[in-house]
Order: structure tokens, then C-alpha cells, then sequence
């Protein structure tokens, strides 16, 4: 309860308004605490913010497009719904809201095809769509940013990021697919990971 | 097998861990601050390449979600763990609510994992006690994975001998020919021991089985008449070496 109210305090102090000049990822951690009170205005500005990372993500991975939306709006709702769980402390807003919108599609993917259907999905799975959205949306890194530090990956390193990330494959349907031993796979992911991380500059 | 469940942090983050592995690496996270870390870092790293692909979304979607919101309570906020000094941006290892909290996601990934197999059961009561035996195996610390392969597709086997269980989960299995049933079979040395009998739910199997014996070889699945068979017909499904 004591942490109840410390929190309770923090997050007055943290609701000033929202200025001009804070950038998306300020804004949307300061919309994010109103919202985790109920603010439904609040919500409102964090989906304008946040809604086209999620429907591209949810778009990418799930490819269906009235299913994209579908799964798109359960995100949107289980961000209202749980905002409480978000802990500041262990990633921004934006991987928060990431994190629920590529589970989502990884668990509508999975529940609902059948591995011969995902293999073709695969198949015609496409390269780096452009992007075709306003300044004011919430990515954290601006696209060329992230496909520089993409080139910075070895191509196999590469291929088995995007077939987890946008394939929503298992990292064990990944070394059937590349004809690779499992533990050839986990070891790609990881190190593709922590130079992409790397390269973006991220902490640590 | 430390070493090996450490490297899964990457996979985890990209959602690329299959549900059993996705709730032990979950039972281990709860103990290990480093995989957190490496998990929160990897997580934001894949946020980037997301939003490479951002697009605007159908134009009817505002409209649906923030009226879909009205109907939505919010869940309340759980006590926040006190985090010492600097070391906010982590768990405090081993607090009780976040041991509480990874249990429960392992009890909700095998009821989901229930519920999405369609597997019956004869009341409310039944799949709780059989989840929460599921949740205790999968994450239990000295859990052990055979891996199942075959012909006749594929599995895996999670047994903690300190939970004394098992869990069982098949996969791609063809149909099951009328007046038949699946039989697990533990191999002791080049002995084959009959270990229970599974309906196939589709074509798979996700169930609770019983501790394996001392001086375990090998895990096999056949196909037998319906009530089970003392010795395996061969071939077998699929099979895996302890």
C-alpha cells in the first residue's frame, strides 16, 4: 500500500501537460500514466500515437487484413485493459505496446493455420514494406535508422530474425526451414539481436 | 542445460519459443536478472523493427477500439516491487509477487494451451487441477526436455522428477484408425514399459503423464487397439533418447 501511494504521487507530478515540444515517446509515457487512471481522452491520443506501429506489426506478421484489424483492436483494448502492468522501469511505451502487438499476431497465427498454410505464407513473405505514415506516429527510430542497422546483420543472421519476428515462426520451425540445427538457429537470433541492439544504440 | 536455457532470451523476446518452452523460460526468468535484462533489451530492439513496418491503420478502427474501450474495466494496479538504488530498472529477485505472477502466466499458457487444442474434460474443477500440474511440471527448476521424433510426427516430453510428473505433447499425428488409441511407452534398457494411454485430440495430444523410471533409455508413442497392449506395435510414432 505504501507503494500504492508513492506511485500515486509520482504520477501527479508526472501528468503536467503534455508540451508542444516533447517528443513522441515523452508524450506517450506521460498519456500512458492518465490512461492507467482511466483517462479515456488520454487513450484516445496514445492510439493516434501508437496505433500505426501496432497495425504494421499486426499487418506484417498475421497478413490477412481483416484479421490484421481484428487483432490490431484486441491489442488496442488489452492496452486500455492492462494498462496497470506496464512498468516504466522495464521498457518504454512503445516496446510495451510492441511487445503485446506481436504476441497477439504470433498467438492468432499460430492457433489458426496450419503449418502447410504458414509455409506459404512464408513463401510470399515480402520485403521492408515503406512506410507510409505521419511524422507524429510513435516509432522511436526513424526507418532508415532501423534499415541501416538491419544491413550491419549477416544475411543468415537476418533471415532468421525476420522469420521469427515476421514469419511467427519457433525458433525449431525456423531450423527446418533454413535446414540448420536448432541450437544454429537460437545462437543467429541472439547475436542478430545484439547487433542490431548495438547498432541502434540502445543501452548497455 | 543452464547455459542452454539462457540462450533462449532472444527467441523469447521475438515470440519465436513453441508454448512449453515459452512457460519454462518464463519459470526461469523469474530467477535469473541477467536474462531479464538481456529480455527487456532484446524487446525493444525488436519495438524497432516493428516500427520499420508502421502503416496507417483502416479508418473505421478509432472509432471501434475507443468505443470498445467504454465496455472494458480496467484491471487494478498490483503493489509495485520495491526496487533498491539504481537497480530500478529490474525485479527484485525472487519477490513473492512476481514469483506469483510467473506461476499464474504458466497456469494461464496451459489452459490456453488446453483451450486451444480443444482438449474435453469433464468439469471446471479437472482442467484446473489438471493446468496447475501442468504449470508445476513446465516450470519446475530441475524440469527436464526429451525431444520426440518420428515418422509419425511430433513431440515433447517435460519431466520434473521433483514434481514427479510428466507432460506430454504431440503433434501432426495422422489419424488414429477407429477402435485404436495412442500408448506411451518408457524404454528401460531394451525394455519397453507401458506408461498410459492417450485419445489423440486432432492430431494432438497435450496431457499430464507420470513419472519416469529410474534407468530410462528412451520415450515412445504407438498405435494399439483401444484398452492399450502390453508390448508396443511397431514402428513407433515417434521417439526420443533420454
Amino acid at each position: 500500500m505504501i507503494t500504492g501511494v508513492r506511485s500515486f504521487r509520482r504520477l501527479d507530478v508526472a501528468d503536467s501537460a503534455i508540451a508542444d515540444t516533447d517528443d513522441p515517446p515523452t508524450r506517450a509515457a506521460k498519456l500512458m500514466r492518465r490512461v492507467t487512471k482511466g483517462d479515456e481522452a488520454a487513450f484516445a491520443e496514445l492510439y493516434d500515437l501508437v496505433s500505426p506501429a501496432v497495425y504494421g506489426v499486426t499487418k506484417r506478421v498475421v497478413r490477412n487484413s481483416a484479421q490484421a484489424e481484428e487483432v490490431a483492436q484486441e491489442v488496442m483494448v488489452e492496452l486500455w485493459r492492462t494498462a496497470a502492468r506496464y512498468d516504466p522501469a522495464r521498457g518504454s511505451v512503445f516496446t510495451w505496446v510492441m511487445t503485446l502487438a506481436h504476441r497477439r499476431s504470433v498467438d492468432r497465427v499460430r492457433a489458426e493455420e496450419s503449418h502447410v498454410r504458414r509455409d506459404e505464407r512464408v513463401q510470399e513473405s515480402a520485403p521492408m514494406e515503406s512506410a507510409d505514415v505521419a511524422d507524429e506516429v510513435l516509432v522511436e527510430f526513424d526507418r532508415a535508422r532501423v534499415l541501416r542497422a538491419m544491413d550491419q546483420l549477416t544475411e543468415a543472421q537476418r533471415q532468421s530474425i525476420e522469420l521469427a519476428f515476421f514469419g511467427g515462426h519457433t525458433h525449431a520451425e525456423i531450423s527446418v526451414l533454413v535446414d540448420l540445427p536448432l541450437g544454429t538457429v537460437k545462437t543467429r537470433i541472439r547475436d542478430g539481436l545484439i547487433r542490431l541492439r548495438d547498432a541502434l544504440g540502445e543501452r548497455q | 542445460m543452464t547455459g542452454e536455457i539462457h540462450d533462449l532470451a532472444g527467441a523469447y523476446a521475438l515470440d519465436a519459443l513453441d508454448d512449453i518452452e515459452r512457460a519454462r523460460f518464463e519459470g526461469h526468468l523469474k530467477q535469473c536478472a541477467t536474462c531479464r535484462g538481456d529480455v527487456d533489451d532484446f524487446r525493444a530492439t525488436a519495438a524497432s523493427l516493428a516500427a520499420v513496418s508502421a502503416r496507417q491503420p483502416p479508418p473505421g478502427m478509432r472509432a471501434n477500439v475507443l468505443q470498445a474501450i467504454k465496455e472494458v474495466r480496467q484491471e487494478r494496479p498490483s503493489p509495485r516491487v520495491a526496487t533498491g538504488g539504481s537497480a530500478g530498472r529490474r525485479f527484485v529477485s525472487g519477490a513473492p509477487t512476481r514469483w506469483l505472477a510467473a506461476a499464474a502466466i504458466a497456469i494461464i499458457v496451459a489452459v490456453a494451451a488446453i483451450a486451444v487444442l480443444g482438449v474435453q474434460f469433464s468439469s471446471v474443477r479437472n482442467e484446473r487441477n489438471r493446468a496447475q500440474a501442468m504449470a508445476q511440471v513446465l516450470t519446475a527448476p530441475d524440469a527436464v526436455t526429451v525431444d520426440l521424433a518420428g515418422a509419425g510426427g511430433s513431440g515433447r516430453m517435460v519431466w520434473s522428477p521433483a514434481a514427479e510428473r510428466s507432460v506430454l505433447l504431440l503433434d501432426g499425428l495422422a489419424d488414429v484408425p477407429a477402435g485404436h488409441i495412442l500408448q506411451l511407452w518408457y524404454v528401460v534398457g531394451d525394455k519397453p514399459l507401458p506408461a498410459g494411454t492417450y485419445a489423440a485430440d486432432g492430431h494432438r495430444v497435450i496431457s499430464t503423464a507420470g513419472t519416469m523410471p529410474p534407468g530410462i533409455t528412451s520415450i515412445g508413442v504407438t498405435v494399439e487397439p483401444t484398452g492399450g497392449s502390453a508390448t508396443p506395435t511397431l514402428p513407433m510414432l515417434v521417439s526420443g533418447s533420454v
